[in-house]
């Protein structure tokens, strides 16, 4: 994520409108290859606007390594895929130095880049790989960069990783480090599909293969995406709600919820706070909106929180999952903070007023 | 991500390069009337609440404070009155703490920006030009505020009637924490004073001193020592028993004497016709005689008989025609007397039967009093008619009722100055013995033997009472000591 200068006021509509056209443009390519999954494909989209990572989690065959391909297709950046496996090694990911021969018939040591440089990396069932092999994508992530031998070498702009995982029950699989999962933006969880899309797709689609994008956006109008989410402006009172849902994640917490306290072993991180304020201001662009709003926070809080939180053994025995936990503290908090006793609400009216 | 959140959370995310980076945000870059008037409407109704539940907490503290002064120190309500001012205050803190709840106009604009679903456009607004988009903002919805109030003026209301109750239940309802609840006793004693400085028997400073007194019992009564307190107000009881008792002597007196004169009065206007002229004219002088004693002794008699009828009975001139007049006054006057007894009656300082007396007072045999009146010849004769309605002479005495009426002399009185009285110091228990006795009356008859069975009659307990304990008490002579020794000192066989 680079830093730009702050700008001067909010975007005008005659700024905001062209990436509002070119971000629903992604999206209506992607609802085409994809059906049924609109809303996954707005969070995958928030989520690239805010330059994270992407953790999807389902079942095999949901469609999630077609998501990650076609959204690779729309915004026109490289895509590789590297399919994890529990004997995958790191210096399959990242790469590694062969010993070759000069032209002059000497030898020195070269190094062959792996599938990391590039753009969008899908790594395919990333929890089937054994812990020290995911954990060689964690400098990957975070820095964006890869050191090998003492040499580090800068990744592509901008770098995504999308990674699908198979859910932790199933046979041969790995949980990923706490400290990998953190380094993801969203953890997105895709689902089953609907009868009748699952029609849909039979009916329309030979071979169940997706058409291929018509209109994909071009280098510049990604950056002119990226451009936009700069100037899109955060309201303190709006930051204050989301540093306030994330120290409510914690059991000690003078606002935490009954849930929280008895369920969460460990809330979230501050890194959690800084991704939720960045996949708002997404939301909030995809919204057509130059500013966050609580109804943007409250929409990506789930997919941003519900991996961060580590949940005690009772959780586990009373059914209690994240989500739920989230939803809780969504419901709890008073969005502008206001404390005002129990007696004295705030309520809908018809009534309008001047400003 | 297992880091605990540090406090300053928001200023992690306000360090993100770019985005927070534009100094502190202006609360507010202009008055907007929706965001104003909510807030003046929130502030209203948190203060309003803030001081309903002080005034709730005031009212109950104040109630209690009451009714605890009330019944440990006795102290005056007017005095407690002095809690209004803690009204006031609790007013004061209410508006203060009501104010300090009153939400930032920042939060008022987070709230109307998630009521109407702006998009954080409000709250943009407050912070920077928002340009074009403030047609967005044209018509603000507005919530509406909400307080459930019920519960609140409810307990204020509670309190309240607590605090009432506080003040205006009377001390006899009031829990005695350390007192002795006398409260009827001191109204009984008071009413009983009252009455009789309201019947002129006790004078007004006496009965002031008395009514000091009764205050001063009440307040010092404590439960830890009621005897002290028993012990005054059975003092003041047997004073207040002893004037109404001498004063309901003094009115049987008097209304024995008045309906005595009234007898002779009727019997006189009855009796006129048959009796001697002269006989007449001197039992009316003596009547005269009798009526004008009677008013010097008594202020009702006095009152009632006019001063032309009191100058007549001085002068010993009654007339007949004056003679209704003076049974009309005898008759007042004893009402009189007898309307007194019933007050007194009343607070139960003398006893009903006192009533009854009154009623009887001056009755007698008119009849017979008639025809000895009318049959009167001479002075002796007229003196014999007058004696039957005059108290001070005692009745026919003797065997049979016979012979002439005497009056009782005192002659020979009896003094104790110059006697020699020999002094004896009590065995113990002799002196407990009678101090466990009981006077059940004295009589200066001679001394009578003793019952049989009375005390012993023989041996070592001659002449001893039983239960005594005179046994062991018995005197023996130096001279015998060493020969009873020997008699308990001697071999046992």
């Amino acid at each position: 994520m680079t830093a730009t200068a702050s700008p001067p006021a909010l975007l005008s509509p005659e700024e905001l409108t062209p990436a509002v056209v070119l971000a629903g443009r992604a999206l209506a390519q992607m609802d085409q290859v994809l059906l049924g999954r609109s809303q996954v494909h707005r969070m995958v989209l928030a989520g690239i606007l805010s330059r994270g990572h992407i953790l999807l989690e389902g079942l095999p065959g949901v469609g999630k390594t077609a998501m990650i391909k076609a959204l690779g297709q729309v915004l026109s950046l490289q895509f590789r895929r590297v399919q994890f496996t529990p004997d995958l090694m790191p210096s399959d990911i990242l790469g590694t130095h062969i010993l070759r021969e000069t032209a002059g018939g000497g030898r020195e040591m070269t190094f062959q880049a792996g599938p990391v440089f590039t753009n969008i990396l899908l790594a395919d069932e990333i929890n089937r790989a054994s812990p020290k092999t995911q954990s060689a994508l964690l400098e990957a992530m975070q820095e964006r960069s890869v050191t090998l031998l003492g040499n580090t070498r800068m990744l592509p702009e901008p770098f995504f990783v999308l990674a699908s995982q198979n859910p932790i029950e199933m046979e041969g699989t790995y949980p990923l480090p706490e400290a990998q999962l953190d380094r993801f933006l969203f953890k997105l969880t895709v689902s089953d599909v609907a009868t009748n899309i699952l029609d849909d797709i039979i009916s329309t689609r030979r071979r169940g293969e997706p058409p291929v994008p018509k209109a994909p956006l071009s280098a510049a109008e990604l950056t002119q995406l990226f451009s936009a989410m700069e100037r899109m402006y955060l309201p303190r009172a709006v930051s204050r709600y989301i540093a306030r849902l994330v120290a409510a994640s914690h059991p000690g917490s003078a606002e935490a919820t009954a849930d929280v306290a008895t369920y969460v072993t460990y809330g979230a991180s501050p890194r959690a706070a800084i991704a939720m304020a960045e996949a708002s201001r997404a939301y909030a662009l995809l919204a057509g909106r130059p500013s966050v709003g609580f109804e943007d926070v409250r929409a990506v809080a789930p997919a941003v929180m519900n991996h961060r939180l580590i949940l005690n053994y009772k959780a586990r025995f009373d059914q209690v999952g994240e989500l739920a936990i989230v939803q809780g503290l969504l419901d709890s908090l008073d969005e502008a903070g206001l404390s005002l006793p129990a007696d004295v609400q705030l309520e809908k009216s018809g009534k309008q007023g001047k400003v | 991500m297992h880091a605990r959140i540090p406090g300053r959370m928001l200023d992690i995310i306000g360090s993100l390069p770019g985005r927070l980076g534009r100094g502190p945000p202006a609360l507010s870059r202009r008055r907007v009337p929706a965001i104003v008037g909510l807030r003046w409407r929130l502030g209203g109704v948190l203060v309003l609440r803030e001081c309903l539940r002080l005034l709730f907490a005031w009212t109950m503290l104040w109630a209690a404070t009451v009714v605890g002064l009330r019944a440990i120190f006795r102290i005056d309500v007017s005095v407690l009155l002095w809690g209004f001012l803690g009204v006031a205050a609790a007013i004061a803190a209410g508006v203060v703490l009501g104010r300090r709840k009153v939400p930032s106009v920042a939060a008022i604009r987070a709230v109307l920006d998630r009521h109407g679903q702006l998009g954080g456009l409000l709250m943009a607004a407050g912070d920077l030009d928002i340009g074009p988009w403030n047609a967005q903002l044209a018509n603000l919805p507005l919530p509406a505020l909400r307080w459930r109030s019920g519960r609140q003026w409810m307990l204020l209301t509670t309190s309240t009637a607590f605090l009432l109750a506080a003040f205006l239940a009377p001390d006899r309802y009031l829990p005695a924490a350390g007192g002795l609840q006398i409260g009827s006793q001191l109204q009984k004693l008071a009413a009983k004073i009252r009455t009789l400085r309201q019947q002129q028997i006790l004078p007004p400073e006496k009965a002031q001193v008395l009514e000091r007194d009764l205050a001063r019992a009440g307040q010092e009564a404590l439960g830890k020592d009621p005897a002290k307190t028993m012990e005054a107000l059975d003092h003041l009881e047997q004073s207040l028993s002893k004037a109404a008792t001498d004063a309901a002597e003094t009115a049987l007196k008097q209304a024995e004497t008045a309906g005595r004169m009234q007898q002779l009065a009727n019997a006189l206007q009855a009796a006129q016709n048959q009796m001697d002229p002269k006989q007449f004219g001197q039992a009316m002088k003596e009547l005269a005689q009798m009526a004008a004693k009677a008013a010097a002794d008594s202020k009702e008699l006095e009152t009632a008989l006019s001063d032309e009828l009191k100058e007549a009975c001085r002068q010993g001139r009654l007339s007949e025609s004056q003679l209704g007049d003076l049974c009309k006054a005898l008759k007042q006057c004893k009402e009189c007397e007898r309307a007194r007894l019933m007050k007194l009656i009343d607070v139960r300082l003398i006893d009903a039967a006192e009533l009854a007396e009154c009623d009887r007072a001056g009755e007698g045999d008119e009849a017979a009093l008639i025809d000895a009146l009318s049959q009167c010849q001479n002075g002796a004769q007229l003196a014999d008619a007058l004696a039957l309605c005059d108290p001070e002479v005692a009745g026919k005495g003797g065997p049979g009722g016979g012979g002439p009426p005497a009056v009782m002399t005192w002659q020979q009185e009896v003094s104790k100055d110059g006697a020699k009285f020999k002094e004896k110091v009590l065995r113990p228990a002799a002196a407990a013995s009678l101090k466990k006795s009981r006077l059940v009356g004295m009589s200066v008859g001679n001394p009578t033997s003793a019952k049989p069975g009375g005390g012993s009659s023989g041996g070592a307990l001659a002449g001893a009472q039983a239960g005594g304990g005179e046994a062991n008490t018995q005197l023996i002579l130096p001279e015998y000591e060493k020969t009873i020794q020997r008699y308990f000192d001697r071999a046992h066989k």
